[in-house]
């Protein structure tokens, strides 16, 4: 496989991880939240909560996404070597990785009304909040540990046991 | 097919070490096997010991296993050096056994030849530029007209040749020296004959062919009052011009009808380069390489590679510029470049990873192709071959800087600060400088090798360990990955 190609298929393969991360978490939810006392509180309509719900997940899922499309771009287009010190990028990878958290955790407060914010809560609403900061530390790791181009490949952590479409390997 | 290298004295050893380099390269023009050996009374010598000590590292690259690639295809065997004065402190009276004969008229035939200081002088250092001490010692160490070709790596020698004719191979026996100095205008006529005589059958068949390069003058030094002790006698670079008009004369009348060799290389400069340091010979004796040494092993490189039927009895290229371009240099441009690049990547990103992360002190994981070639047990301290790659990498960019440094010529292979040596005396190389190194448009930089030998770039299943992962940075280091 080609560069440009692999590269095609990275990014779709980093998509795809996180729209997958996506549906499970927004069918998950949706579950959890059936047969909850958060939609009696809250005198919503599950259709209405799903709404909701699903919005707040693709805006965080949409940054989770863009973080990782920046570590790839910049692994793939604008890190360039040119000393062998310039290999240790960890710490940049790290910042996104953190900046997701950050993102998993803060946008769904902030885009989540504050009439939702007072009744998730409880066992609820740690599950929410726990997932939606999984879900976007989640699909960032995957998707740059299977699939940071070649030469920074084993930057993020297990990167050598899930880096995927690597090419040929040596002796 | 296989192929002869007789080295003969200090130029002769030069001509080794590029002739070297360039098999490296794989730019040998055929596939056989480069058997080689080096004539010196001075086996001490600076230059010898060099060209010796890179023909054995690369004789060690021969246990890689790099699979079907040119990177070293050269199978090379290197002699133990053949030195014509047996005794370390010979002189030309008690070789030739002077105080039998000293009442007779020879003896004074001798002593109206040579003079008192010529025929006692230690030979440990070489005959001292005096080409006339060489031919007589030479003829009397090598029995030309008998059947008794001395011992050790002669014997051997024949017994290679003899072997490979009778298989019915072509065997190209090339010779190299200088026409001015001591060893080599000794040693290339005389042991042209002796080889003649030793394969007359098989070189009148034409299945031994013998070529030489005559190296002519193309440096001078100036010894200063405190490198000579008073009355010791060394060689002189006044002597140079005569000493090579009366050669070639020599040579003109001597050569008539391929007599000496089938076909004569004449490399020379017109300038003469100031050697930095004089000596008298052994260890000290370390003279920087220069771009005449490249055109020999380019003449032994033509000769290997020629047809008998297109080669010329004399080969003679006059070059009329001062300067010196890619265009100028017979071989296949792109190959030789691309082992440039692979030489300076390998010093540039591989060497220091190899330096740090055997022993502990880096993660393996900023360097993808450190782990998919499995390096953690190439350890530059420990593996021989390793230690050896290291060591050759840092003397070929030596030699080819010192080429590229010749003060009358330029020589634009390599482009300005791509290359040079950092303030602690390593080898450096400039990233920036280093995708065009060669001048011309490429897009290998080293972000490029980096990415493409992390992608297991030449990945072959013949090739294992550390020789499979230089394979790969040489397939990453050509202009155009297959």
């Amino acid at each position: 496989m080609n560069r440009t190609i692999r590269t095609v298929v990275q990014i779709l393969a980093i998509t795809a991880i996180f729209a997958v991360l996506g549906i499970i978490y927004y069918y998950a939810g949706a579950e959890i939240v059936k047969g909850s006392p958060v939609l009696q509180k809250l005198r919503h309509g599950l259709t209405e909560w799903k709404g909701s719900f699903f919005y707040v997940a693709l805006i965080t899922a949409g940054v989770c996404w863009l973080l990782a499309m920046i570590w790839y771009v910049m692994a793939r287009w604008l890190l360039k070597i040119r000393y062998v010190e310039d290999a240790d990028k960890r710490p940049i990878w790290l910042l996104f990785w953190l900046l997701c958290a950050i993102a998993s955790l803060a946008l769904p407060f902030i885009l989540t009304n504050y009439t939702e914010l007072r009744v998730i809560q409880g066992l609820g609403g740690g599950i929410y909040w726990l997932g939606f900061s999984l879900f976007g530390l989640i699909g960032y790791y995957f998707s740059t540990a299977m699939f940071t181009p070649d030469h920074y490949k084993y930057v993020p952590f297990g990167g050598s046991v899930l880096h995927l479409l690597s090419a040929k390997k040596g002796a | 097919m296989s192929n002869y290298f007789i080295s003969i004295g200090g130029s002769g050893a030069k001509t080794m070490e590029a002739l070297v380099h360039l098999a490296a390269a794989g730019l040998m023009p055929n596939d056989g096997d480069l058997y080689t050996l080096a004539i010196d009374p001075d086996v001490g010598n600076g230059n010898l010991n060099r060209s010796c000590g890179v023909m054995k590292k690369y004789i060690s690259f021969q246990q890689l296993h790099t699979g079907a690639t040119e990177l070293f295809k050269t199978k090379m065997e290197l002699a133990d050096p053949w030195r014509p004065t047996q005794d370390a402190k010979q002189t030309l009276d008690k070789l030739m056994d002077y105080q039998l004969y000293k009442d007779t008229p020879v003896a004074s035939l001798y002593k109206a030849l040579y003079t008192e200081k010529e025929r006692q002088t230690d030979l440990d250092k070489g005959f001292r530029g005096h080409p006339s001490i060489g031919s007589a010692v030479m003829a009397k160490s090598i029995d030309i007209e008998g059947d008794s070709f001395g011992e050790g790596p002669w014997n051997s020698f024949r017994q290679h040749v003899e072997a490979e004719a009778t298989r019915g191979e072509q065997v190209r026996i090339f010779l190299a020296g200088s026409v001015f100095g001591g060893t080599g205008a000794a040693g290339m006529p005389t042991i042209a004959k002796l080889l003649q005589k030793m394969f007359e059958t098989d070189h009148d068949e034409g299945k031994v062919m013998i070529g030489g390069v005559l190296v002519l003058p193309y440096f001078s030094f100036d010894p200063k009052p405190d490198d000579i002790r008073p009355g010791e006698m060394y060689a002189s670079s006044k002597n140079f011009p005569t000493n090579t008009q009366a050669a070639l004369r020599y040579y003109s009348m001597e050569n008539k009808g391929g007599a000496l060799y089938d076909t004569m290389y004449f490399v020379g400069d017109t300038h003469q380069t100031a050697v930095r340091k004089f000596s008298l010979g052994s260890a000290d004796q370390k003279n920087d390489a220069h771009i005449v040494d490249l055109y020999a092993a380019l003449a032994a490189l033509d000769f290997y590679g020629t047809e008998k039927k297109n080669l010329r009895k004399y080969a003679y290229i006059l070059h009329e510029e001062d300067r010196f371009t890619w265009p100028d240099i017979p071989v296949n441009e792109e190959k030789f470049a691309q082992y440039i690049r692979f030489i300076l990547a390998y010093l540039h990103i591989v060497k220091p990873v190899l330096d740090l992360v055997p022993e502990g002190k880096a993660s393996d994981w900023k360097y993808p192709w450190f782990r998919d070639f499995h390096l953690e047990n190439a350890n530059c301290n420990t593996v021989p071959e390793v230690r050896d790659f290291n060591d050759y990498a840092e003397g070929f960019v030596t030699w080819l800087l010192q080429i590229g440094m010749q003060p009358a010529r330029r020589v634009d292979l390599i482009q300005p600060q791509v290359m040079g040596y950092d303030e602690y005396g390593n080898i450096a190389v400039n990233p920036d400088r280093f995708v065009n190194f060669d001048g011309t448009d490429s897009n290998v930089s080293i972000d490029e090798i980096w990415w493409r030998i992390s992608e297991g770039c030449g990945y072959d299943a013949d090739a294992g360990g550390f020789g499979a992962f230089l394979r790969s940075l040489y397939d990453a280091c050509a202009k155009e990955v297959k």
